[in-house]
């Protein structure tokens, strides 16, 4: 074992003094996220450039038994990057190139930090015609880090979840050995993660970057058309939900469809806000989805449980952009720069008992709250939010926000939910994660099969 | 107690990071941020040792007046962040005369 500044000079030799910091204040920020987990301190923080360099210190830490905890932007908010044992944290962002679009088999290759923001906007500019499935976070979100925690995004009811549209990988192992992942593996071209070999991407996707470090990642695009629309609709019929989402499915005209519920402004309170998201090359197509829509819900209009709202472009504004800044305005609800939800992934159906169950918690830990659902592949199931926001600087608010987390958690799992970010005990899990990492230097502590 | 004004608020920094990007997020152009990448350097950083430091849990130090007197005060991140206390801090800065040294800390943070 060498001593721990043999190790810092390690890490200085392999990606130079100014990327490597075991200094109080980026040991402070790097030990916290925005929710409700309690702090702990990395003893590193290293900003790897390139592949080499990852392996190089995987390679260190597997040696010296180093705790490694790949992070993104840190935008998970459960603490899943939070170094439960200290060790190295490798903020992932330098390596932020976008290397490879390929046009006509549609797919993106980018390094392991490159932002939803960055890719975005590249793909606004050099490629009009394609986008990608952005998620609701900030745009300092990364590719990588949204599609290990299997996120969702705006493509997610046509598409499924953003780790469906992984088109190949290549993985920094824990023991330090580049692997590729996909087609690319054996061919030049990265348009398949899995098919028509073994689908390996199930090694890494989901695993929360616990049993490998992905340093570049293939991503499928899909068209991005001229014109795009959302149709806004309201009830208060919280039965009704599953149905109407079903129904808006049905149609196969809607790129993304998410429910909206809040008690705040007070007018809020009790409704249901879905929105449905058209796009089209023209207005005559346009118009077209819109008409399929309402007939699809016609007999709601003509029952009165469910109205169409005009929405004015002050509103659509924000509902049209990608990523919405209110998802962070939610965040200073309490004036207090908390937040923190549980995103289970369920049967639509259960909509309604997650709706109770939310206001229910809210009431009785005194707590802001706010939900939004989104619908994934074309109704399989969906992401419901029990998000809850809370004042940093206030211990007993943070307290009762964790305690209404954890019972929604709990409803959750009860309900046959699969929380998004839960400690499953899988014992193939652990075996898989023993294997792949049998010196436990991975997130030791955070998520792991016990 | 001016301090207490500001400490009532610095906490509500999210960390998003919309404050490092430009309008397109095509880059971070937040230039400390640019320059040595480390999240301390952003403005999220600043606001959170800056509230760290306000309450006794990091001490002043050479490299934390180094992370703070990096910012330019290009305002980038006062016209990208979402939140709406960005200019309360900012006057309750220049009103009330902090030491200096604060003072100026905050308006870089911020501004």
């Amino acid at each position: 074992m060498v001593t721990t500044n043999a190790i810092y000079e390690s890490l200085v030799k392999i990606v130079g003094k100014n990327y490597v910091s075991n200094q109080k204040e980026e040991q402070y920020f790097y030990a916290r996220d925005g929710g409700l987990m309690p702090p702990l301190e990395p003893d590193y923080v290293v900003l790897p450039k390139t592949t080499e360099e990852v392996k190089e210190i995987v390679k260190l830490a597997n040696r010296e038994k180093v705790p490694v905890v790949p992070t993104g932007a840190g935008l998970a908010l459960t603490g899943l990057v939070i170094p439960q044992k200290g060790g190295i944290l490798l903020d992932m962002k330098r390596m932020d190139r976008i290397l490879e679009l390929n046009e006509k088999a549609r797919y993106v290759i980018v390094e392991g930090g490159t932002t939803h923001g960055a890719l975005k906007s590249y793909l606004q500019k050099h490629h009009p015609d394609l986008r990608h499935s952005i998620p609701d976070s900030p745009p300092a979100a990364t590719v990588v880090a949204n599609v290990v925690i299997h996120g969702q995004g705006r493509l997610s009811q046509q598409h499924g979840f953003n780790s469906d549209m992984v088109s190949g990988l290549e993985v920094v192992l824990p023991t330090g050995e580049v692997c590729l992942i996909g087609s690319c593996s054996v061919s030049s071209f990265w348009f398949s993660k899995g098919a028509p070999l073994p689908d390996l991407s199930g090694l890494f996707l989901g695993w929360f970057g616990t049993t490998g470090i992905i340093t570049k990642l293939g991503l499928k695009l899909y068209p991005c058309k001229k014109m795009r629309d959302v149709m806004l609709f309201l009830t208060d019929r919280v039965e009704l939900v599953p149905d109407i989402m079903l129904k808006l499915s049905h149609t196969e005209m809607v790129e993304d469809v998410t429910i909206s519920a809040q008690p705040l402004p007070l007018r809020y309170k009790g409704t249901f806000w879905i929105m449905a998201y058209i796009t089209g090359d023209s207005e005559e197509e346009l118009e077209f989805k819109r008409k399929m829509v309402w007939g699809a819900l016609w007999g709601y209009f003509e029952s009165r449980d469910l109205g169409p709202l005009s929405v004015s472009p002050d509103m659509k504004a924000p509902l049209m952009s990608m990523p919405s800044k209110d998802i962070t305005r939610f965040a200073d609800v309490a004036k207090g720069g908390g937040f923190q939800y549980a995103g289970p992934i369920t049967p639509i159906e259960k909509f309604p008992a997650f709706i109770q169950k939310l206001e229910e918690v809210a009431q009785k830990y005194n707590v802001f709250y706010a939900s939004t659902t989104r619908l994934i592949g074309s109704g399989h199931c969906m992401m419901f939010s029990f998000s809850f926001s809370f004042n940093r600087a206030n211990p007993d608010e943070m307290a009762r926000a964790k305690e209404a987390l954890d019972e929604c958690s709990k409803f959750a799992l009860e309900e046959g939910g699969v929380l998004w970010k839960d400690p499953n005990t899988l014992n193939l899990m652990k075996k898989i994660k023993q294997l792949l990492d049998p010196s436990g230097i991975m997130n030791p502590g955070n998520w792991e099969a016990k | 107690m001016i301090q207490q004004k500001y400490v009532s608020q610095i906490h509500r920094c999210f960390r998003c990071g919309y404050c490092k990007f430009p309008t397109d997020y095509s880059s971070f152009n937040c230039p400390p941020y640019r320059r040595f990448r480390f999240e301390t350097y952003s403005t999220g950083g600043r606001l959170w040792l800056i509230y760290a430091w306000l309450k006794g849990e990091i001490e002043w130090s050479e490299h934390l007046a180094e992370i703070l007197y990096t910012c330019t005060t290009c305002k980038n991140c006062a016209e990208q962040c979402p939140m709406k206390f960005a200019p309360d801090m900012k006057r309750a800065g220049y009103l009330h005369g902090w030491p200096a040294f604060l003072k100026l800390s905050m308006d870089m943070a911020i501004l």
